[in-house]
């Protein structure tokens, strides 16, 4: 669909499903040289491209190829290698409250599938430890070659959509796009020409009430994550799991706080803070002013940043 | 949070797989020539990553600070969205 704008900018956008999510990719253009048409295919294109690289629900991705060989250098290809350092570099920047590593975690509770087939059981759950994290990890940029420790495998989870969208949003601009927003599970990038002067205009839903809007905002470029505990959730034979494992007990978080949505400058980024602030809990809003988060708790009450308190709905 | 694992420092590129590099479901001839692919572009790095060899360490356990990246401001509005960030 393309829709005209006074500017004579035209937005042009389609959706699907990509990276085990909902995903909606825009597209700007200000060229009447450029087809929105070849520039959405091209932005699927790339994302099919780095989830097959991705994916550690596929045995033939780098991800599982790594996971595979840990303790062994292995050579993977430029995207994964970003895809590790970022993983690092989120762990670092939430001192380790997001952490790759608790993919072992999350398998012994079950998800060793993906969602729809998980929810047809009641999963067994396994031996939980603490998540190793990544310390000791080897890496070498010049050659691309990443050497996880032995034991330890690399979950990229949702810095995984996160880079993907920063990435993809990149491509987009680089092919030509006057303005791009990447979408990946609510994870998503606005980069370059927003398609009006007011930026580009995201509704965030309320988690308690799906029907209802929590926030609605105009972003001129950057990044939101959201990340909540009352989406991928599922049963076990201990009780009801989610995904947001603590990466100190390797155990579901269990905490008040239902969801966070992050603003920052990269995709990347939001989600490692979405994460951390998750598992750390609404206090720690208080403590990182430096952070723009609105954090909605199981009582319905939402703590927000300055900067965001004018955004509620 | 943090581990406690020891940290291994291998002293040599490579030495850890015994100078075996293993490429991701490619056969020896076809990694050498990801090899020689892979060594032109350097990969895009986030803010601070190093460009030499380096083995990470342990995190001090305390966030870093997120100003480095400012968020972009945003402002309320009541145009109709354009997308929604729903939660992962």
């Amino acid at each position: 669909m393309t829709v005209t704008h006074p500017a004579a900018r035209s937005l042009s956008q389609a959706r699907r499903r990509a990276m085990g999510s909902d995903a909606h990719v825009l597209v700007v253009t200000d060229d009447d040289h450029i087809d929105p048409d070849g520039l959405l295919a091209a932005g699927w294109a790339r994302i099919g491209d780095l989830e097959s690289r991705w994916s550690r629900f596929r045995p033939d991705s780098e991800v599982s190829a790594l996971n595979r060989h840990g303790g062994a250098p292995l050579i993977v290809s430029v995207d994964t290698f970003r895809l590790v350092q970022h993983g690092i570099a989120a762990w670092e920047l939430t001192g380790g409250r997001f952490d790759p590593t608790v993919g072992a975690a999350v398998v012994a509770h079950g998800y060793d599938r993906d969602l729809p087939e998980l929810l047809r059981r009641t999963a067994p759950v396994g031996d939980v430890e603490p998540a190793p994290g990544l310390a000791g990890t080897w890496l070498d940029p010049g050659l691309n070659v990443v050497t996880l420790p032995s034991g330890v495998s690399f979950d990229p989870g949702g810095i995984g959509k996160g880079l993907a969208a920063d990435l993809v949003a990149a491509a987009l601009l680089d092919a030509g796009a006057a303005g791009a927003l990447v979408n990946l599970g609510g994870d998503l990038r606005a980069a370059g020409q927003p398609p009006d002067a007011c930026g580009w205009t995201i509704s965030l839903p309320d988690p308690l009430h799906p029907e209802g809007e929590l926030a609605r905002f105009a972003l001129p470029g950057g990044a939101v994550a959201t990340t909540s505990r009352l989406r991928r959730r599922w049963r076990t034979t201990v009780g009801e799991a989610h995904h947001l494992i603590d990466p100190a007990t390797g155990r579901p978080a269990d905490t008040d706080t239902v969801a966070v949505t992050v603003i920052a400058a990269h995709a990347w980024r939001a989600e490692a803070l979405t994460k951390a602030l998750f598992i750390a809990g609404p206090d720690e809003l208080a403590r990182r002013p430096d952070i723009h988060a609105i954090v909605v708790t199981a009582d319905g009450r939402r703590h927000t940043t300055p900067a965001l308190q004018a955004t509620l709905r | 949070m943090t581990t406690e694992r020891p940290l291994r420092r291998p002293k040599r590129a490579h030495a850890a797989a015994g100078g075996r590099i293993l490429a991701a479901g490619l056969s020896a001839s076809a990694a050498l020539a990801l090899v020689g692919a892979m060594a032109g572009p350097t990969p895009a790095t986030p803010t601070g990553a190093p460009a030499a060899p380096t083995v990470v360490r342990r995190t001090s356990g305390s966030p870093a600070s997120a100003t480095a990246e400012p968020a972009p401001a945003v402002t309320p509005t009541a145009a109709p969205p354009v997308t929604t960030s729903q939660a992962s």
